[in-house]
C-alpha cells in the first residue's frame, strides 16, 4: 500500500486529533499547507478506500478517524512483514537436526556471555604477550 | 494424440518432469546423508552448497531433457547413449496417457508454488513501502520506526530498506546499535530479502523435512553471513558475538509478554544464537568449496536420472501400456 505526501499527512493528523469531518481536517491544512477542500475530500476517502481510516456519517457529513493507532498499525505491519519469511514449525526438525533450540534461557545466554569474555580474555593475553 | 514436432516437445517436457522428479528425491537423499557436514565449510560455500541443492534438480533435469532430444539420439557418434538410455515414440504423444497427467500435475503444483510466493511477494512490497512511509530516514537505507518492540530488520524485495525501531535503540547503546546496523546493511548488500524469497521458492519442490532444513540452515547462513561482513578483527567478532548476547536477552525479555511474542521474530536474533555466537568466536581454518566432489556428484546425479527416467518409462508402458 502506498501513501502519497498529504495521505500520510491526513493521517498523522488524525492519529494525534479527534475525529474530524473533511472541513475541520481541510481548515488545519488551509493554514499549514493550503489546498481545496475537493482535495481533502478524495485524500480522505481514500485512506477510507485503503483500510486506513474509518466514517461515521454525522448529520450530512462523515466523521473520519484512523481505523488502527499509530503504534497498532505498525506493530501489525512488523509482525507481518517479518512473519512472511519466517520458516514454519522451526521447533519441529530443526532443534532436532541442530540439537540447539532457537528458544535459548538466560541461562544458555549467560553461558554464551562467558565464553565470550573467556576468548576475549586469552585474545588479551595473547596480545601482551 | 499428436505427431511431429509438437509431440516432440512434449515428450521432451515429460521427460524434464520425470528426470526432474528422479533428481529431486537424489538430491535429497544426498543433502540428508551430508547435511550435518556442511556446517565444516565456510559460510560462502555454505551458501553456495545450499542454493546448488536446490538449483541441481533444475540443472540435472535440463540435462537429462537435452540428452534426450534428437541432438544427442541420433548420428553414430551417440550409439552408446541412445543405448544406456532412449525414449519410445518421441513424435507420438498421447494426451490421455501418464505422460500427460503427470505433466499437467508438475505444471498445477508450479502454479500454486507461483501463486503463493507471488502473493507473499506483492503484500510485502506494499508493506515495505507503508512501513517506510511511517518511518524516518536516518541515513540513506536506514530507517527509525517508532515502535516500543525492540526489533531490527532488513526488508524489500526489490528496493530493500534497513528497519530499527525506537524502542530498540532506547535499551542498547550506540554501539551495539551501530553493529546491528552493519549486520542489517550487510543483508541489503547482498540482497538477502529477495534471494531468501527465490530460495524458499525453489526449496517448495522438496518434501516438508528437506524443505524445512534447507531453509534453515540457509536463514542461519544468511545470518552468519552478515554477522561477519564487516568483522575484520578477532576483536570484533567478539563484539559483534557479544552484542548477539544482549540483543536476545533484550528479546527474551519482551517475549514474556504475549501480545510481543510474534514480533519478536528478530532478524538478527532470531536464528540459533549460539551457532552464531560459536562461529564468531571460532578461530579453526573452515574448509573451501569442494569443486571435484560437486561436479562428480552432479554428473553421477545426471547420469542415474537419466537411466532412470528410461526404466521408469519402460517399466510404467510395460505396466499399463500407456
Amino acid at each position: 500500500m502506498q501513501l502519497g505526501e498529504l495521505e500520510k499527512q491526513v493521517l498523522e493528523y488524525l492519529w494525534k486529533a479527534k475525529p474530524a469531518d473533511a472541513k475541520q481536517v481541510h481548515s488545519y491544512f488551509e493554514k499549514n499547507r493550503g489546498g481545496s477542500l475537493n482535495t481533502i475530500q478524495s485524500t480522505l476517502e481514500r485512506l477510507f478506500k485503503k483500510d486506513l481510516l474509518s466514517r461515521v456519517k454525522n448529520g450530512h457529513a462523515y466523521q473520519y478517524f484512523p481505523k488502527v493507532a499509530r503504534h497498532e498499525l505498525i506493530g501489525q505491519l512488523i509482525k507481518s512483514v517479518t512473519h512472511d519469511f519466517v520458516v514454519e514449525d522451526e521447533n519441529s526438525v530443526v532443534a532436532a537436526f541442530s540439537s540447539i533450540s532457537s528458544d535459548l534461557d538466560e541461562d544458555q545466554l549467560d553461558k554464551l556471555e562467558a565464553m565470550i569474555e573467556q576468548q576475549r580474555k586469552k585474545l588479551q593475553t595473547k596480545a601482551e604477550k | 494424440m499428436i505427431f511431429g514436432h509438437w509431440a516432440l516437445a512434449f515428450n521432451l517436457l515429460t521427460i524434464a518432469v520425470l528426470a526432474f522428479i528422479v533428481a529431486n528425491s537424489l538430491v535429497s537423499l544426498a543433502f540428508w546423508s551430508v547435511k550435518n557436514k556442511i556446517q565444516r565449510y565456510t559460510v560462502s560455500t555454505r551458501k553456495s552448497l545450499l542454493w546448488l541443492c536446490v538449483l541441481s534438480p533444475w540443472i540435472i533435469a535440463l540435462s537429462v531433457t537435452l540428452l534426450f532430444s534428437p541432438l544427442f539420439q541420433s548420428g553414430a557418434m551417440f550409439v552408446w547413449l541412445t543405448e544406456l538410455a532412449h525414449w519410445h515414440h518421441p513424435n507420438i504423444y498421447y494426451f490421455l496417457s501418464w505422460h500427460s497427467i503427470s505433466l499437467l500435475l508438475f505444471i498445477g503444483f508450479s502454479l500454486t508454488i507461483a501463486v503463493r510466493s507471488l502473493v507473499v511477494a506483492y503484500k510485502n512490497h506494499y508493506q515495505i513501502i507503508l512501513l517506510r512511509t511511517l518511518a524516518t530516514k536516518k541515513s540513506e537505507n536506514v530507517f527509525i520506526i517508532d515502535s516500543s518492540i525492540p526489533t531490527a530488520f532488513t526488508g524489500g524485495l526489490i528496493k530493500p530498506s534497513c528497519f530499527i525501531s525506537t524502542g530498540l535503540m532506547e535499551q542498547l547503546d550506540s554501539d551495539d546499535i551501530e553493529i546491528i546496523i552493519q549486520h542489517e546493511l550487510a543483508h541489503l548488500h547482498y540482497a538477502d530479502p529477495l534471494k531468501k524469497w527465490v530460495f524458499s521458492l525453489l526449496s517448495s519442490y522438496f518434501s516438508p523435512n528437506v524443505k524445512q532444513i534447507l531453509k534453515s540452515m540457509m536463514a542461519i547462513t544468511m545470518e552468519q553471513a552478515a554477522d561477519s561482513f564487516f568483522v575484520k578483527t578477532q576483536q570484533q567478532a567478539h563484539n559483534v558475538a557479544s552484542t548477539l548476547v544482549r540483543f536476545t536477552k533484550l528479546a527474551a525479555k519482551y517475549s514474556i509478554h504475549e501480545q510481543f511474542k510474534s514480533e519478536l521474530l528478530v532478524h538478527f536474533c532470531r536464528q540459533s544464537i549460539e551457532q552464531r555466537v560459536v562461529e564468531l568466536l571460532n578461530e579453526t581454518q573452515l574448509k573451501a568449496f569442494p569443486m571435484k566432489l560437486v561436479l562428480l556428484t552432479i554428473i553421477l546425479l545426471a547420469v542415474i536420472s537419466m537411466t532412470s527416467v528410461d526404466s521408469l518409462h519402460h517399466a510404467i508402458e510395460t505396466l499399463f501400456d500407456h
